[in-house]
Protein backbone atom coordinates (compact mmCIF):
# COMPACT_ATOMS: atom_id res chain seq x y z
CA UNK A 1 0.00 0.00 0.00
CA UNK A 2 1.21 3.44 -0.81
CA UNK A 3 2.06 5.25 2.37
CA UNK A 4 3.25 8.57 1.03
CA UNK A 5 2.43 9.69 -2.46
CA UNK A 6 3.64 12.84 -4.17
CA UNK A 7 2.08 13.97 -7.44
CA UNK A 8 3.41 16.64 -9.78
CA UNK A 9 4.80 18.71 -6.92
CA UNK A 10 5.99 22.16 -7.94
CA UNK A 11 7.65 24.52 -5.50
CA UNK A 12 9.01 28.02 -5.98
CA UNK A 13 11.63 28.87 -3.44
CA UNK A 14 13.84 31.92 -3.20
CA UNK A 15 12.81 33.18 -6.64
CA UNK A 16 13.58 29.96 -8.50
CA UNK A 17 11.51 26.91 -9.33
CA UNK A 18 13.12 24.44 -6.95
CA UNK A 19 10.82 21.51 -7.77
CA UNK A 20 9.41 21.26 -11.28
CA UNK A 21 6.84 18.49 -10.97
CA UNK A 22 8.06 15.68 -8.73
CA UNK A 23 6.29 12.31 -8.54
CA UNK A 24 7.34 9.97 -5.78
CA UNK A 25 5.86 7.08 -3.88
CA UNK A 26 6.84 5.46 -0.60
CA UNK A 27 5.23 2.17 0.40
CA UNK A 28 4.78 0.99 3.93
CA UNK A 29 7.88 -0.51 5.53
CA UNK A 30 10.28 0.64 2.84
CA UNK A 31 13.53 2.52 3.07
CA UNK A 32 13.64 4.93 0.14
CA UNK A 33 16.67 6.97 -0.76
CA UNK A 34 16.51 10.25 -2.61
CA UNK A 35 19.82 10.85 -4.36
CA UNK A 36 20.83 14.16 -5.85
CA UNK A 37 23.57 16.76 -6.05
CA UNK A 38 23.67 19.91 -3.96
CA UNK A 39 20.86 22.25 -4.98
CA UNK A 40 18.83 19.54 -6.70
CA UNK A 41 15.90 20.36 -4.40
CA UNK A 42 16.12 17.48 -1.92
CA UNK A 43 15.77 19.59 1.22
CA UNK A 44 13.09 21.71 -0.42
CA UNK A 45 11.13 18.53 -1.03
CA UNK A 46 11.51 17.46 2.61
CA UNK A 47 10.48 20.90 3.88
CA UNK A 48 7.48 20.94 1.56
CA UNK A 49 6.37 17.52 2.76
CA UNK A 50 6.44 18.84 6.32
CA UNK A 51 4.46 21.98 5.50
CA UNK A 52 7.39 24.34 6.15
CA UNK A 53 7.32 25.43 2.50
CA UNK A 54 4.10 25.82 0.54
CA UNK A 55 3.96 24.18 -2.87
CA UNK A 56 2.83 26.16 -5.91
CA UNK A 57 1.17 23.09 -7.39
CA UNK A 58 0.71 19.39 -6.93
CA UNK A 59 -0.53 17.03 -4.26
CA UNK A 60 0.86 15.16 -1.27
CA UNK A 61 -1.07 12.20 0.15
CA UNK A 62 -0.35 10.45 3.42
CA UNK A 63 -2.20 7.12 3.76
CA UNK A 64 -4.52 8.21 0.97
CA UNK A 65 -5.43 11.48 2.66
CA UNK A 66 -4.38 14.76 1.09
CA UNK A 67 -2.04 16.76 3.34
CA UNK A 68 -0.89 19.41 0.85
CA UNK A 69 -0.61 22.80 2.52
CA UNK A 70 -1.49 21.57 6.01
CA UNK A 71 0.24 23.07 9.05
CA UNK A 72 3.36 21.26 10.24
CA UNK A 73 1.61 20.50 13.52
CA UNK A 74 -1.15 18.58 11.73
CA UNK A 75 1.35 16.66 9.62
CA UNK A 76 3.32 15.62 12.71
CA UNK A 77 0.07 14.50 14.33
CA UNK A 78 -0.69 12.37 11.29
CA UNK A 79 2.57 10.51 11.81
CA UNK A 80 5.14 12.06 9.46
CA UNK A 81 8.20 13.51 11.17
CA UNK A 82 11.41 15.08 9.84
CA UNK A 83 14.87 14.97 11.33
CA UNK A 84 16.19 18.08 9.57
CA UNK A 85 19.45 18.74 7.79
CA UNK A 86 22.19 19.96 10.10
CA UNK A 87 20.58 18.16 13.08
CA UNK A 88 19.05 21.34 14.56
CA UNK A 89 18.93 20.13 18.13
CA UNK A 90 18.09 22.76 20.76
CA UNK A 91 21.60 23.61 21.97
CA UNK A 92 20.61 25.08 25.35
CA UNK A 93 18.26 22.25 26.30
CA UNK A 94 19.44 19.09 27.98
CA UNK A 95 19.30 15.82 26.07
CA UNK A 96 16.20 14.98 28.08
CA UNK A 97 14.42 18.24 27.23
CA UNK A 98 15.34 17.85 23.56
CA UNK A 99 13.78 14.40 23.52
CA UNK A 100 10.69 15.60 25.37
CA UNK A 101 10.31 18.40 22.81
CA UNK A 102 10.02 15.68 20.18
CA UNK A 103 6.92 14.43 21.97
CA UNK A 104 5.51 17.96 22.27
CA UNK A 105 2.11 17.00 20.83
CA UNK A 106 1.76 13.80 22.83
CA UNK A 107 0.36 13.15 26.29
CA UNK A 108 2.80 13.29 29.19
CA UNK A 109 2.31 9.60 29.92
CA UNK A 110 2.91 8.45 26.34
CA UNK A 111 5.98 10.67 26.15
CA UNK A 112 7.47 9.14 29.30
CA UNK A 113 6.94 5.65 27.90
CA UNK A 114 8.44 6.60 24.54
CA UNK A 115 11.45 8.07 26.35
CA UNK A 116 12.35 4.63 27.72
CA UNK A 117 12.11 3.09 24.26
CA UNK A 118 14.24 5.79 22.64
CA UNK A 119 16.88 5.64 25.37
CA UNK A 120 17.11 1.90 24.86
CA UNK A 121 17.62 2.47 21.16
CA UNK A 122 20.28 5.11 21.74
CA UNK A 123 22.25 4.16 24.85
CA UNK A 124 24.62 7.09 24.28
CA UNK A 125 21.73 9.49 24.94
CA UNK A 126 21.17 7.83 28.30
CA UNK A 127 24.79 8.55 29.20
CA UNK A 128 24.43 12.18 28.19
CA UNK A 129 20.92 12.52 29.59
CA UNK A 130 21.30 15.77 31.57
CA UNK A 131 24.05 17.33 29.44
CA UNK A 132 23.06 20.28 27.24
CA UNK A 133 22.81 19.31 23.60
CA UNK A 134 25.28 22.00 22.52
CA UNK A 135 28.08 20.13 24.29
CA UNK A 136 27.53 16.84 22.40
CA UNK A 137 29.71 15.68 19.52
CA UNK A 138 28.34 15.77 15.98
CA UNK A 139 27.50 12.08 15.99
CA UNK A 140 25.78 12.30 19.35
CA UNK A 141 23.79 15.30 18.17
CA UNK A 142 22.68 13.31 15.13
CA UNK A 143 21.57 10.45 17.37
CA UNK A 144 19.71 13.00 19.47
CA UNK A 145 18.04 14.52 16.40
CA UNK A 146 16.82 11.11 15.26
CA UNK A 147 15.84 10.12 18.80
CA UNK A 148 13.90 13.35 19.11
CA UNK A 149 12.05 12.59 15.88
CA UNK A 150 11.29 9.07 17.14
CA UNK A 151 9.72 10.57 20.29
CA UNK A 152 6.79 11.64 18.12
CA UNK A 153 6.11 7.96 17.35
CA UNK A 154 6.23 8.46 13.57
CA UNK A 155 4.74 6.11 11.00
CA UNK A 156 7.05 7.59 8.41
CA UNK A 157 10.39 9.17 9.26
CA UNK A 158 12.08 11.65 6.94
CA UNK A 159 15.84 11.91 7.38
CA UNK A 160 17.64 14.83 5.74
CA UNK A 161 21.39 14.19 5.41
CA UNK A 162 21.87 12.25 8.65
CA UNK A 163 25.51 11.46 7.88
CA UNK A 164 26.57 15.00 6.97
CA UNK A 165 29.93 15.94 8.46
CA UNK A 166 30.37 12.77 10.51
CA UNK A 167 33.32 10.39 10.79
CA UNK A 168 33.09 7.13 8.76
CA UNK A 169 32.68 4.96 11.85
CA UNK A 170 29.85 7.11 13.14
CA UNK A 171 28.22 7.08 9.70
CA UNK A 172 28.19 3.30 9.80
CA UNK A 173 26.47 3.42 13.14
CA UNK A 174 23.88 5.87 11.80
CA UNK A 175 23.02 3.57 8.90
CA UNK A 176 22.69 0.59 11.22
CA UNK A 177 20.35 2.68 13.32
CA UNK A 178 18.21 3.51 10.27
CA UNK A 179 17.82 -0.21 9.57
CA UNK A 180 16.80 -0.83 13.17
CA UNK A 181 14.20 1.91 12.90
CA UNK A 182 12.74 0.28 9.79
CA UNK A 183 12.68 -3.08 11.56
CA UNK A 184 10.53 -1.44 14.22
CA UNK A 185 7.92 -0.87 11.51
CA UNK A 186 8.71 2.73 10.65
CA UNK A 187 8.88 3.67 6.97
CA UNK A 188 11.96 5.75 6.10
CA UNK A 189 12.52 8.35 3.41
CA UNK A 190 16.19 9.20 3.32
CA UNK A 191 17.99 12.08 1.66
CA UNK A 192 21.71 11.52 1.41
CA UNK A 193 24.86 12.86 -0.18
CA UNK A 194 26.51 9.64 0.89
CA UNK A 195 24.56 7.82 -1.80
CA UNK A 196 26.53 4.60 -1.86
CA UNK A 197 25.92 3.67 1.77
CA UNK A 198 22.30 4.75 1.79
CA UNK A 199 21.56 2.82 -1.42
CA UNK A 200 22.97 -0.30 0.17
CA UNK A 201 20.36 -0.28 2.93
CA UNK A 202 17.48 0.98 0.76
CA UNK A 203 14.75 -0.89 -1.10
CA UNK A 204 14.21 1.65 -3.84
CA UNK A 205 15.69 4.97 -4.86
CA UNK A 206 14.87 8.13 -6.76
CA UNK A 207 17.37 10.43 -8.44
CA UNK A 208 16.55 14.13 -8.29
CA UNK A 209 18.24 16.53 -10.69
CA UNK A 210 17.51 20.28 -10.66
CA UNK A 211 13.95 19.79 -9.48
CA UNK A 212 13.02 16.76 -11.55
CA UNK A 213 13.08 13.01 -10.89
CA UNK A 214 15.37 11.66 -13.62
CA UNK A 215 15.52 8.02 -12.51
CA UNK A 216 13.73 5.68 -10.15
CA UNK A 217 14.39 2.01 -9.64
CA UNK A 218 15.37 -0.57 -7.06
CA UNK A 219 18.26 0.66 -4.96
CA UNK A 220 20.45 -2.13 -6.25
CA UNK A 221 19.94 -1.23 -9.89
CA UNK A 222 20.51 2.46 -9.22
CA UNK A 223 23.68 1.58 -7.35
CA UNK A 224 24.93 -0.46 -10.28
CA UNK A 225 23.82 1.84 -13.08
CA UNK A 226 26.86 3.24 -14.82
CA UNK A 227 25.35 6.63 -15.56
CA UNK A 228 24.36 7.25 -11.99
CA UNK A 229 27.66 6.04 -10.66
CA UNK A 230 29.42 8.59 -12.83
CA UNK A 231 27.12 11.41 -11.87
CA UNK A 232 26.54 10.85 -8.16
CA UNK A 233 28.75 8.15 -6.75
CA UNK A 234 32.05 9.43 -8.09
CA UNK A 235 32.83 6.23 -10.02
CA UNK A 236 34.23 3.17 -8.36
CA UNK B 1 21.71 59.02 52.42
CA UNK B 2 23.35 56.16 50.59
CA UNK B 3 20.95 53.55 51.91
CA UNK B 4 18.03 55.82 51.22
CA UNK B 5 19.12 56.13 47.59
CA UNK B 6 19.77 52.40 47.42
CA UNK B 7 16.21 51.65 48.53
CA UNK B 8 14.82 54.17 46.04
CA UNK B 9 17.04 52.76 43.31
CA UNK B 10 16.04 49.16 43.89
CA UNK B 11 12.38 50.15 43.86
CA UNK B 12 12.54 51.94 40.53
CA UNK B 13 14.99 49.35 39.20
CA UNK B 14 12.54 46.53 39.84
CA UNK B 15 9.98 48.32 37.67
CA UNK B 16 12.62 48.76 34.95
CA UNK B 17 13.32 45.05 35.18
CA UNK B 18 9.72 44.23 34.29
CA UNK B 19 9.96 46.29 31.10
CA UNK B 20 13.44 45.00 30.27
CA UNK B 21 12.09 41.43 30.40
CA UNK B 22 9.79 42.38 27.52
CA UNK B 23 12.73 43.47 25.35
CA UNK B 24 14.62 40.30 26.15
CA UNK B 25 11.68 37.97 25.50
CA UNK B 26 10.86 39.43 22.12
CA UNK B 27 14.52 39.58 21.17
CA UNK B 28 14.94 35.97 22.22
CA UNK B 29 12.08 34.79 20.03
CA UNK B 30 12.46 37.09 17.00
CA UNK B 31 15.99 38.57 17.26
CA UNK B 32 14.28 41.92 17.07
CA UNK B 33 14.14 44.92 19.38
CA UNK B 34 10.51 45.89 19.94
CA UNK B 35 10.78 49.67 20.22
CA UNK B 36 7.04 49.91 20.89
CA UNK B 37 7.66 48.35 24.32
CA UNK B 38 8.20 51.74 26.01
CA UNK B 39 5.01 53.10 24.45
CA UNK B 40 3.07 50.13 25.82
CA UNK B 41 4.47 51.00 29.25
CA UNK B 42 3.05 54.52 28.93
CA UNK B 43 -0.19 53.26 27.40
CA UNK B 44 -0.62 50.93 30.38
CA UNK B 45 -0.13 53.81 32.81
CA UNK B 46 -2.63 56.03 31.00
CA UNK B 47 -5.23 53.28 30.66
CA UNK B 48 -5.01 52.50 34.37
CA UNK B 49 -5.49 56.20 35.17
CA UNK B 50 -8.43 56.63 32.79
CA UNK B 51 -10.14 53.49 34.04
CA UNK B 52 -9.49 54.49 37.64
CA UNK B 53 -11.19 57.84 37.07
CA UNK B 54 -14.13 56.50 35.08
CA UNK B 55 -14.71 53.60 37.50
CA UNK B 56 -14.73 56.04 40.45
CA UNK B 57 -11.66 54.70 42.14
CA UNK B 58 -12.09 50.94 41.71
CA UNK B 59 -8.40 50.27 41.21
CA UNK B 60 -8.73 46.50 40.91
CA UNK B 61 -11.12 46.67 37.96
CA UNK B 62 -9.16 49.56 36.46
CA UNK B 63 -5.92 47.55 36.52
CA UNK B 64 -7.60 44.49 35.10
CA UNK B 65 -9.09 46.35 32.13
CA UNK B 66 -5.82 48.17 31.57
CA UNK B 67 -3.91 44.86 31.54
CA UNK B 68 -6.27 43.27 29.05
CA UNK B 69 -6.28 46.25 26.69
CA UNK B 70 -2.50 46.76 26.84
CA UNK B 71 -2.00 43.03 26.32
CA UNK B 72 -4.18 43.25 23.24
CA UNK B 73 -2.19 46.27 22.04
CA UNK B 74 0.96 44.16 22.44
CA UNK B 75 -0.64 41.45 20.31
CA UNK B 76 -1.47 44.09 17.67
CA UNK B 77 2.13 45.34 17.53
CA UNK B 78 3.08 41.92 16.19
CA UNK B 79 -0.10 41.17 14.26
CA UNK B 80 -0.26 44.50 12.43
CA UNK B 81 3.37 45.50 12.36
CA UNK B 82 5.42 42.35 12.03
CA UNK B 83 3.54 39.25 10.92
CA UNK B 84 3.33 40.24 7.27
CA UNK B 85 7.02 41.15 7.27
CA UNK B 86 7.93 37.70 8.59
CA UNK B 87 5.77 35.98 6.00
CA UNK B 88 7.60 37.92 3.28
CA UNK B 89 11.02 37.17 4.80
CA UNK B 90 11.66 40.90 5.07
CA UNK B 91 15.02 41.96 6.52
CA UNK B 92 15.12 42.40 10.28
CA UNK B 93 15.67 46.12 9.93
CA UNK B 94 12.18 46.44 8.43
CA UNK B 95 10.67 44.95 11.59
CA UNK B 96 12.69 47.31 13.73
CA UNK B 97 11.47 50.34 11.81
CA UNK B 98 7.93 48.99 11.97
CA UNK B 99 8.00 48.83 15.78
CA UNK B 100 9.43 52.37 15.86
CA UNK B 101 6.51 53.48 13.69
CA UNK B 102 3.96 51.80 15.94
CA UNK B 103 5.62 53.38 18.94
CA UNK B 104 5.16 56.82 17.34
CA UNK B 105 1.52 56.06 16.57
CA UNK B 106 0.80 55.07 20.19
CA UNK B 107 2.68 58.07 21.62
CA UNK B 108 0.91 60.54 19.36
CA UNK B 109 -2.51 58.96 19.89
CA UNK B 110 -2.11 59.44 23.64
CA UNK B 111 -0.94 63.02 23.15
CA UNK B 112 -4.00 63.77 21.02
CA UNK B 113 -6.45 62.18 23.43
CA UNK B 114 -5.03 63.31 26.74
CA UNK B 115 -2.87 66.29 25.88
CA UNK B 116 0.84 66.60 26.49
CA UNK B 117 0.69 68.00 30.00
CA UNK B 118 1.67 65.90 33.01
CA UNK B 119 -1.30 64.17 34.68
CA UNK B 120 -1.81 63.53 38.37
CA UNK B 121 -1.89 59.83 39.17
CA UNK B 122 -3.52 58.44 42.32
CA UNK B 123 -1.26 56.62 44.75
CA UNK B 124 -3.33 53.53 45.28
CA UNK B 125 -0.46 51.93 47.17
CA UNK B 126 -0.23 54.60 49.89
CA UNK B 127 -0.20 52.83 53.25
CA UNK B 128 2.19 55.16 55.06
CA UNK B 129 5.90 54.78 55.70
CA UNK B 130 8.35 53.70 58.37
CA UNK B 131 12.01 54.39 59.19
CA UNK B 132 14.94 52.08 59.75
CA UNK B 133 17.79 54.17 61.18
CA UNK B 134 17.83 57.22 58.96
CA UNK B 135 16.30 55.44 55.98
CA UNK B 136 12.67 56.17 55.21
CA UNK B 137 10.84 53.33 53.49
CA UNK B 138 7.28 53.74 52.27
CA UNK B 139 4.84 50.90 51.93
CA UNK B 140 4.49 51.97 48.31
CA UNK B 141 8.10 50.97 47.78
CA UNK B 142 7.67 47.68 49.62
CA UNK B 143 4.62 46.81 47.54
CA UNK B 144 6.26 47.77 44.23
CA UNK B 145 9.32 45.71 45.05
CA UNK B 146 7.26 42.74 46.23
CA UNK B 147 4.97 42.78 43.20
CA UNK B 148 7.91 43.10 40.80
CA UNK B 149 9.95 40.36 42.44
CA UNK B 150 6.95 38.04 42.65
CA UNK B 151 6.21 38.61 38.97
CA UNK B 152 9.83 37.88 38.09
CA UNK B 153 9.81 34.66 40.11
CA UNK B 154 6.48 33.44 38.73
CA UNK B 155 7.54 34.41 35.28
CA UNK B 156 10.89 32.61 35.52
CA UNK B 157 9.12 29.50 36.75
CA UNK B 158 6.79 29.63 33.76
CA UNK B 159 9.61 30.11 31.27
CA UNK B 160 11.96 27.49 32.72
CA UNK B 161 9.61 24.88 34.15
CA UNK B 162 6.38 24.71 32.16
CA UNK B 163 5.72 23.24 28.75
CA UNK B 164 4.51 26.62 27.46
CA UNK B 165 7.74 28.24 28.65
CA UNK B 166 9.83 25.52 27.08
CA UNK B 167 8.06 25.96 23.76
CA UNK B 168 8.94 29.66 23.95
CA UNK B 169 12.59 28.84 24.60
CA UNK B 170 12.56 26.26 21.83
CA UNK B 171 11.38 28.91 19.37
CA UNK B 172 14.12 31.23 20.64
CA UNK B 173 16.79 28.59 19.95
CA UNK B 174 15.62 27.34 16.58
CA UNK B 175 12.33 28.35 14.97
CA UNK B 176 12.55 25.75 12.26
CA UNK B 177 13.15 22.87 14.66
CA UNK B 178 10.42 24.17 16.98
CA UNK B 179 7.95 24.10 14.10
CA UNK B 180 8.99 20.52 13.28
CA UNK B 181 8.16 19.50 16.86
CA UNK B 182 4.60 20.65 16.20
CA UNK B 183 4.91 23.88 18.18
CA UNK B 184 2.52 26.60 16.99
CA UNK B 185 5.13 29.29 16.41
CA UNK B 186 2.62 32.05 15.62
CA UNK B 187 0.90 31.40 18.93
CA UNK B 188 4.20 31.48 20.83
CA UNK B 189 5.17 34.79 19.21
CA UNK B 190 1.76 36.34 19.97
CA UNK B 191 1.97 35.12 23.56
CA UNK B 192 5.43 36.67 23.89
CA UNK B 193 4.17 40.08 22.79
CA UNK B 194 1.11 39.86 25.04
CA UNK B 195 3.17 38.93 28.09
CA UNK B 196 5.69 41.70 27.39
CA UNK B 197 2.89 44.24 27.09
CA UNK B 198 1.28 43.07 30.32
CA UNK B 199 4.56 43.38 32.21
CA UNK B 200 5.05 46.87 30.75
CA UNK B 201 1.51 47.81 31.77
CA UNK B 202 2.03 46.65 35.36
CA UNK B 203 5.31 48.52 35.50
CA UNK B 204 3.78 51.72 34.09
CA UNK B 205 0.92 51.60 36.57
CA UNK B 206 3.25 50.97 39.53
CA UNK B 207 5.53 53.83 38.51
CA UNK B 208 2.56 56.16 37.99
CA UNK B 209 1.45 55.38 41.51
CA UNK B 210 5.00 55.79 42.87
CA UNK B 211 5.64 59.23 41.35
CA UNK B 212 1.95 60.16 41.38
CA UNK B 213 2.29 61.65 37.92
CA UNK B 214 2.42 60.35 34.39
CA UNK B 215 3.29 62.12 31.18
CA UNK B 216 3.49 61.29 27.51
CA UNK B 217 7.30 61.26 27.48
CA UNK B 218 7.64 58.53 30.11
CA UNK B 219 7.34 55.81 27.49
CA UNK B 220 10.25 57.10 25.46
CA UNK B 221 12.60 57.70 28.36
CA UNK B 222 11.82 54.47 30.23
CA UNK B 223 11.71 52.54 26.96
CA UNK B 224 15.25 53.64 26.18
CA UNK B 225 16.48 53.09 29.74
CA UNK B 226 15.05 49.60 29.96
CA UNK B 227 16.47 48.83 26.54
CA UNK B 228 19.84 49.86 28.01
CA UNK B 229 19.08 47.59 30.98
CA UNK B 230 18.33 44.64 28.71
CA UNK B 231 21.58 45.21 26.80
CA UNK B 232 23.50 45.51 30.06
CA UNK B 233 22.13 42.19 31.30
CA UNK B 234 22.61 40.54 27.94
CA UNK B 235 19.79 40.81 25.42
CA UNK B 236 17.84 37.58 25.20
CA UNK B 237 18.74 36.55 28.75
CA UNK B 238 15.86 36.62 31.19
CA UNK B 239 17.89 36.77 34.43
CA UNK B 240 20.11 39.30 32.64
CA UNK B 241 17.16 41.61 31.98
CA UNK B 242 16.12 41.51 35.63
CA UNK B 243 19.66 42.17 36.84
CA UNK B 244 20.15 44.92 34.24
CA UNK B 245 16.93 46.64 35.29
CA UNK B 246 17.94 46.65 38.95
CA UNK B 247 21.46 47.91 38.18
CA UNK B 248 20.25 50.76 35.96
CA UNK B 249 17.70 51.78 38.62
CA UNK B 250 20.26 51.81 41.43
CA UNK B 251 23.05 53.48 39.46
CA UNK B 252 20.87 56.25 38.07
CA UNK B 253 19.31 56.97 41.46
CA UNK B 254 22.63 57.10 43.26
CA UNK B 255 24.20 59.02 40.38
CA UNK B 256 21.35 61.53 40.42
CA UNK B 257 21.78 62.21 44.12
CA UNK B 258 25.59 62.36 44.21
CA UNK B 259 26.27 64.04 40.87
CA UNK B 260 23.21 65.95 39.75
CA UNK B 261 19.60 64.97 39.27
CA UNK B 262 19.80 66.56 35.82
CA UNK B 263 22.00 63.68 34.73
CA UNK B 264 19.50 61.04 35.80
CA UNK B 265 18.47 59.98 32.31
CA UNK B 266 21.95 60.40 30.88
CA UNK B 267 23.35 57.80 33.27
CA UNK B 268 21.40 54.92 31.75
CA UNK B 269 22.74 55.81 28.32
CA UNK B 270 26.26 56.17 29.65
CA UNK B 271 25.87 52.59 30.91
CA UNK B 272 24.55 51.54 27.49
CA UNK B 273 27.53 53.08 25.69
CA UNK B 274 30.01 51.54 28.13
CA UNK B 275 28.46 48.09 27.79
CA UNK B 276 28.48 48.28 24.01
CA UNK B 277 32.14 49.35 24.05
CA UNK B 278 33.42 46.94 26.69
CA UNK B 279 31.20 43.85 26.69
CA UNK B 280 28.54 44.02 23.97
CA UNK B 281 27.12 40.63 24.91
CA UNK B 282 26.16 42.00 28.36
CA UNK B 283 26.66 40.52 31.81
CA UNK B 284 24.76 37.26 31.33
CA UNK B 285 24.44 37.26 27.55
CA UNK B 286 25.77 34.68 25.17
CA UNK B 287 29.06 35.45 23.48
CA UNK B 288 27.63 35.20 20.01
CA UNK B 289 26.18 38.50 18.87
CA UNK B 290 23.54 38.66 16.22
CA UNK B 291 23.98 41.57 13.90
CA UNK B 292 20.95 43.80 13.91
Amino acid sequence: MSHLKIEQLKVNYGGIQALKGVDLEVREGEIITLVGANGAGKSTLMNTLMGLVRPARGHIYLDGEEITGLDTKKIVQKGMVLSPEGRQVFPEFSVKDNLMMGAYLRKEKDAAKELDTVLQMFPILKERFSQTAGTLSGGEQQMLAVGRAMMADPKILLLDEPSLGLAPLVIKEIFQMIQRIRNMGVTVLLVEQNARMSLKISDRAYVLETGLIVASDTAERILNSEEIQKAYLGGL
Amino acid sequence: MFFQQLVNGITIGSTYALVAIGYSLVFGVLQLINFANGSLYMLGGYLTLVMYLSLHGNIGAALLISLVVTGFAGFLVDFVGLRKLRADNAPRMAGLISTLGISTVIDNAIQIWFGTETKAFPNFLDFGKFTIGKTVISWTQIIILTVSLLLMIVFSLIVYKTKAGKSMRAVAQNVNAARLMGIDVKLVISATFIVSAILACISGSLVGSYYQTIDTMMGFSVGMKTFAAAVLGGVGSLPGAMLGGLIVGVVETIGASYISSGYRDAIAFLILILVLLIKPSGILGKQKIEKM
